[in-house]
């Protein structure tokens, strides 16, 4: 029995309420951790308290030194500017309530910390939409292009074993896959980065320089493809080497449930040829747990490789969002986490919807 | 059947069931393994290691960024590490006059690699008794070429108002005025900052005058031989109880500081990676078990209601579990574990923020296991046998207990090993960005390797990697092997 078009809009509609709110819920938590533990208020007050002195200074320096009591007036003057210009007169969750609420509605206002800045290979106090752009594409380029090669091979590679479990090749890949899944990729990336790049040095050692490849690569100059290439091959080589052996383990492990099925048995004792079975009562059934995994795993790039690329120090979303927590630069850590979750929840919602697509059982 | 005897045979059949295939074998062995050496840790580490770890004074004789000793076995040129405790060691001369003590000693060292070590450092923290005026220590230091360093260290000491001597000497003081000495010809050839500048050189150095007049320093090899000279002042006093209070006291010693050390080489502080490493080893599995403990708990008993009971608190706790489950664990870990690092000031630092990390990382790892015990229960629970079972009167915990936990067992057992390498490899991580919490543990120990080291030192940055990744391998291990008693289907 089926639920018909209008249950299925119905259920896709619900799907969306939640995920919405788990969106809404990731932000504000976010806020909260960052207002409750007092985390950014530490930060500001530092960041005042050296502007203050920094100022402080520069009056004692100034060639007809005012007397004291104007330099005290003058600098408390400049010290409650500051505070009302950070807004620490209010306490925390006037602050960040607003600001969240803001991120919400994409106004992600500016980001107030130079490392920030730094990261992105921007100006001090750029808006956190172009810190956040810019940092994108070079994410993308590095891990996102991992992951999609590393799909690409275990696809080829997961049908191939699935006909030959318990073969050489198949326990090869199952040793593979255990050995690589207790590897963490980024020490695999510190292995590779002292081997290739500080024992062999046929490796870069350092990877801000990609900035300036990747800026002229997007502003049309295709020649600078290779000088990302030349950055980028040891990252993608390292998430390969390390994601390689549990995606074709995983792709294996749904293509064998099915395989097991009497229907299969049933194709193949009808003597149809392999690779009809593979694709019509193999591949077709299995397709939604792949496209669930693929899917995941490409919105995951985007936000899950924080570690690994600040090992190679790849100014990437990672790194930009480690630095925006050093930083204490709250817009940005909450435009950061709205962007993650985000990715992440629209990747559900586009799996839901082709669930409805592929599976015929929902529409009846 | 008590439900404490029925968890025990399901034990028993596990253990079986493992251990019939190499896999189970091998995570067994490994497993074992890794308990007992924690274990050992546990019994013989101070609890409070993560204060000496910390200190640097503690560890400040040791030689700074050093290969594990055995390299030398793989052509790398060692220069041995020697620790002399000079209250063990037999005084090489004793001569008592009027008011006068004198006890010397002779500590042979052998250089025997073209290299020199990374200095000499001695170190006192004795008592004298009463009686003893005041104390002149000398150092001086015989060269295998026979050209002998006098007054390294030249120092007197008075007893007046105490009877303990707390001293220490990082670097020979004497050294350049030795020098002068000893070669005053061609000490007058090289630029005397030179001396204070690179000491073990010139300790440890052959100066050869070039064919252009100029000085060529390379290192010596051969048998030096230090001559440690205390002269005391005293009224009364015998040797013979000077003697017994320096083998009491806290400290003497003089130690050649080397270019290797231990079976683990050191950090940038001189700390012995060995040491930090097995105590890693307790805390590593700790962090796993215990959250991977807490969380299958977690979502084994919020999986139970939701797919026993149904319902409204069914709806709530899986729309729970989704919305958990969009949330991005690690950014949320980092602010949490960043936020508390640096916000916290209190005591007990370390713990309360391994706390934090262990809470956060339970609650958003339990729902997975909710979802899988809350599909496995719905079908269970209309079984016959519990359909029976609920019409002779059993009360729902006795079905839950009796009729649907145990089949879930391998399914707990199977998360439960998932999840423990998880966790330990989400806290290196952490620790690896610089979120430390003070306990040395292997994620930390690496993150002071790229923090410290510029990634330039393996036998800093391979082995805490490969103890996380064996520690993760048996659970991965175990995990296959289980993998085919939950899906018979894989057998074959």
């Amino acid at each position: 029995m089926g639920v018909g078009w209008l249950g299925v809009a119905g259920i896709l509609i619900r799907r969306a309420v939640f995920l919405c709110i788990a969106l809404i819920l990731a932000v504000f938590l976010t806020g909260f951790i960052l207002g409750i533990t007092g985390y950014v208020d530490t930060i500001i007050n530092a960041i005042i308290n050296e502007e203050v002195r920094a100022y402080r200074q520069t009056l004692i320096m100034l060639p007809q030194k005012p007397n004291a009591s104007v330099i005290d007036s003058l600098v408390n003057q400049r010290k409650s500017e500051l505070i009302s210009y950070w807004g620490m007169d209010k306490p925390w969750y006037a602050r960040i309530i607003p600001m969240a609420l803001n991120t919400l509605m994409l106004n992600l206002g500016k980001t107030q910390s130079p490392e920030v800045t730094n990261v992105a290979g921007l100006q001090p106090y750029s808006p956190v939409a172009d810190v956040i752009s810019s940092c994108l594409p070079r994410t993308i380029f590095m891990i996102t292009f991992a992951e999609i090669i590393v799909i690409v091979i275990a696809l080829l590679i997961g049908p191939f074993v699935v006909y030959r479990i318990g073969s050489f090749v198949d326990r090869v890949i199952v040793a593979y896959a255990a050995i690589m899944n207790a590897f963490p990729v980024w020490w695999v990336g510190m292995l590779t980065l002292l081997t290739l790049g500080y024992q062999l040095r046929v490796a870069p050692r350092q990877f801000r320089p990609v900035i300036n490849e990747i800026n002229k690569f997007l502003s049309g100059d295709l020649t600078a493809f290779i000088g990302i290439l030349n950055y980028v091959w040891l990252p993608i080589l390292t998430i390969v080497i390390v994601l390689l052996g549990p995606w074709i383990y995983s792709i294996r492990a749904m293509l064998i449930k099915i395989v097991k099925e009497d229907f299969v048995t049933a194709a193949v004792a009808r003597g149809l040829p392999e690779k009809q079975v593979l694709r019509r009562y193999i591949i077709r059934p299995s397709i939604s747990p792949i496209l669930t995994n693929v899917l995941l795993g490409l919105a995951g790039t985007l936000g899950g490789y924080i570690i690994t690329e600040s090992v190679f120090d790849w100014p990437g979303m990672g790194t930009l969002y480690y630095a925006a927590i050093t930083g204490g630069d709250a817009p940005t850590i909450l435009a950061l986490t709205y962007v993650f979750t985000l990715v992440y929840v629209v990747a559900r919602f586009i799996l839901e919807i082709l669930y409805v697509a592929l599976d015929p059982r929902v529409r009846l | 059947m008590s439900l404490a005897s029925k968890a025990y045979d399901s034990w028993v059949w596990l253990r079986k069931e493992i251990l019939s295939q190499s896999a189970g074998k091998v995570a067994f062995a490994l497993l074992l393994a890794l308990v007992i050496i924690s274990v050992y840790a546990v019994i013989t580490m101070p609890p409070d290691y993560n204060r000496y770890w910390n200190v640097g004074v503690y560890w400040r004789h040791n030689p700074k960024n050093a290969p594990p000793e055995w390299v030398s076995s793989l052509g790398y040129a060692c220069v041995t590490h020697r620790s002399y405790d000079l209250r063990l060691a037999e005084p090489v001369q004793v001569s008592e006059g009027a008011g006068r003590l004198d006890i010397s000693y002779n500590l042979t060292y052998d250089l025997g690699v073209k290299d020199y070590p990374q200095g000499v450092k001695v170190s006192v923290n004795i008592g004298v008794p009463q009686g003893v005026r005041n104390l002149r220590l000398v150092l001086n230091l015989i060269k295998p070429d026979g050209v002998t360093l006098r007054r390294l260290i030249d120092y007197t000491a008075d007893f007046i108002n105490t009877s303990v001597l707390k001293v220490d000497f990082d670097e020979l003081g004497g050294l350049t005025l030795a020098m002068l000495e000893a070669y005053r010809d061609l000490v007058s050839r090289i630029d005397i900052n030179e001396i204070s500048l690179r000491p073990s050189k010139y300790l440890f150095g052959a100066l050869i005058l070039t064919d252009n007049r100029e000085v060529a320093v390379t290192p010596l090899q051969g048998r030096y031989v230090f001559n440690i000279q205390l002269s005391f002042r005293v009224d009364g006093v015998s040797s013979q109880d000077i003697l017994k209070y320096l083998r009491r006291s806290q400290t003497f010693l003089v130690v050649v500081v080397g270019t290797c050390y231990g079976i683990m080489g050191t950090d940038y502080q001189g700390r012995d990676l060995a040491e930090g490493l097995f105590y890693g080893f307790p805390i590593a599995l700790v962090i796993g078990l215990l959250v991977a403990l807490i969380s299958s708990a977690i979502g084994v008993i919020a999986g139970l209601v939701s797919g026993y009971y149904g319902g409204f608190i069914d709806e709530l706790i899986q729309r729970f579990v989704d919305i958990l489950g969009s949330i991005p664990l690690l950014p949320i870990l980092i602010l949490v574990g960043k936020s508390i690092q640096v916000t916290y000031t209190g005591e007990n630092k370390p713990l309360i923020m391994l706390a934090t990390i262990f809470a956060v990382l339970i609650v958003f790892s339990w729902g997975g296991l909710a979802i899988v015990i809350r599909s496995m229960t719905l079908s269970l629970k209309s079984e016959l046998y519990v359909e029976a079972a609920k019409a002779v009167g059993a009360s729902n915990m006795r079905i839950i207990s009796k009729h649907i936990l145990p089949q879930l067992v391998p399914y707990i057992a199977a998360s439960l090993v998932y999840s423990t390498p998880n966790a330990i490899i989400t806290e290196a991580g952490l620790s690896v960005l610089g979120i430390q919490h003070g306990f040395p543990t292997w994620g930390n120990i690496l993150s002071e390797a790229r923090l410290n080291g510029t990634m330039a030192y393996w036998w800093w940055i391979l082995p805490p990697g490969f103890l996380i990744a064996i520690v993760s391998l048996t659970f991965v291990l175990l995990g296959l092997s289980l993998e085919k008693v939950v899906e018979p289907r894989l057998k074959r």
